[in-house]
């Protein structure tokens, strides 16, 4: 393994935990600094709980998934926690913690991993929030906002801090297209910062028009996740 | 199954269940004592439990200690001024109010409040998937949602029984007073209470308070947190908690009067 690996998937097999069929297996992926991996999502398909596998909150049932060089499975759970804590996340859907509001939300992750204090955190999600045009920081309950409103606030949560890896599920779902370059420019600064991304996706012209450095193209495919032509 | 059989099943049914109580009673104490899991976020959550369940309460339960004192301070005055054994007041008080009714009360109280505030939350978190949230965030749910409320639970069962004691002697004092049937001044009142506290009367009080509010915490974070994720098995969480709780407080209260005075 390269010293700059940051995720790495080696012969994982996943049965659903309803029938125990086979829903995701042979995935072999490897991911390193400032890398994007751009999975496609087979049309229609299932969830495929691809992020959660690479958090290390479901176990495989066959093969391992390594974080940063240390397997999921091998580590105590605060040791689990803290490595967490190194990573950003969009979530495909029921993203939010509904008895905090927006701001508190977004913050949180920080709070609770960082020693960074609230004034700093907060001008930074000030920041973020003016990038991806939202005019103030969200204070309202998840339940009451806007689902674009949302959306950009998981952006400004995702790429918040210095998270080593960045996992993208549909992060375009829901954003009006004039946002999307927003977008872009989050996970191009992330990936000159050497965050590693994976952005899994189910609209096909966004996964085949858009372009970044160091970009590999992977589809799900029949529970496999297959590359498809060079890395970029 | 024979009715032994049934018997010998349900029975190693609640020793599992109590077994994996105390395990987790023993884990939330070790968690507790380390410093890694008190992150702010942690704090003020701890702070908010407190507000929330000892705070907001004082007024209920002060409303309660004052009802309770009237009734068991003017009874005791009055029977024991009858049979002229009005030196016996501050023993006979602190056995009712401050060994027995006092953490019964106050424990039920909580249970009632915020026991099933704590279950209905949990268990609403757990059904919209927000404890997988935290958890993807680097959140234990046992450390983030568990740890400070079972802490705020205890922390404020034994303030809020301390001032349920107070409260009610004084009220019944007082009472005593208006009724005419209080004999002896204020401070010979106060220093026959205080008298009559012994030592055990501080471990059992201590006793008590706090290990019921533990598994009170424990059992209500628990229920609330091993639905599967049906909003139908929302209110049987509150239910199945409250339920456990008070079988729990009864339970360990008799034991810790056994242990301490028998």
């Amino acid at each position: 393994m390269q010293n700059n690996n940051i995720l790495e998937f080696s012969g994982v097999r996943l049965d659903a935990l309803s029938d125990r069929v086979t829903i995701m297996s042979h995935i072999n992926l490897c991911i390193g600094t400032g890398e994007l991996v751009f999975v496609l999502l087979e049309a229609d398909g299932e969830y495929m709980p691809l992020c959660d596998l690479a958090e290390g909150l479901i176990d495989p049932d066959e093969g391992s998934v390594t974080f940063m060089g240390e397997s999921w499975q091998g580590m105590l759970p605060w040791r689990q926690s803290e490595m967490r804590g190194k990573i950003g996340r969009v979530f495909e859907r029921d993203g939010w913690v509904s008895n905090l509001n927006i701001y508190e939300n977004i913050s949180l992750s920080e709070r609770h991993h960082t020693s960074r204090t609230n004034s700093e955190i907060k001008a930074e999600i000030e920041q973020l929030c003016q990038f991806v045009g939202l005019p103030s920081i969200p204070d309202q309950r998840p339940d009451f906002a806007d689902m674009s409103v949302l959306r950009r606030s998981e952006w400004v949560r995702a790429f918040i801090g210095n998270h080593n890896l960045l996992l993208l599920e549909c992060p375009e779902n829901s954003a009006h297209s004039e946002h999307l370059p927003k977008l872009f420019e989050l996970v191009s600064n992330a990936l000159l910062k050497h965050s590693a991304v994976i952005w899994i996706t189910s609209n096909k012209q966004i996964w085949e028009m858009t372009t970044f450095k160091n970009t590999r193209r992977y589809k799900m495919c029949g529970g496999q996740v297959l590359q498809v032509g060079e890395g970029q | 199954m024979n009715i032994l059989g049934y018997f010998g099943k349900r029975t190693i049914l609640r020793w599992h269940s109590v077994r994996s109580l105390t395990a987790v009673i023993c884990g939330i104490l070790w968690t507790a004592s380390k410093p890694r899991y008190w992150p702010r976020t942690v704090r003020e959550l701890l702070a908010r439990q407190i507000l929330f369940t000892a705070v907001d309460a004082f007024g209920l339960i002060a409303f309660i200690a004052i009802l309770s004192g009237i009734s068991i301070v003017t009874q005791a005055q009055v029977w024991l001024a009858r049979f002229g054994q009005s030196a016996m007041l501050g023993s006979i008080l602190v056995a009712v109010i401050f060994r027995e009714i006092g953490p019964l009360l106050v424990n039920f109280v909580i249970i009632g409040r915020s026991g099933t505030a704590v279950a209905t939350e949990l268990a609403s978190m757990k059904v919209r998937r927000e404890t997988n949230v935290l958890n993807a965030q680097g959140m234990d749910p046992m450390i983030y949602l568990v740890l400070p409320r079972v802490i705020g639970i205890v922390i404020s069962v034994l303030c809020l029984t301390i001032m349920f004691s107070v409260v009610s002697l004084m009220s019944g004092y007082l009472m005593g007073l208006v009724l005419e049937v209080t004999k002896g001044d204020y401070q010979q009142f106060i220093s026959s209470v205080t008298g009559a506290i012994a030592p055990k009367d501080v471990g059992n009080f201590l006793a008590k308070t706090i290990i019921p509010g533990l598994t009170t915490g424990v059992i209500c974070c628990i229920e609330g947190l091993e639905i599967r994720g049906s909003i139908t098995e929302v209110p049987q969480a509150a239910t199945k908690a409250v339920v456990k709780s008070i079988a729990a407080v009864l339970v360990v209260s008799a034991i810790v009067s056994i242990l301490t005075y028998a």
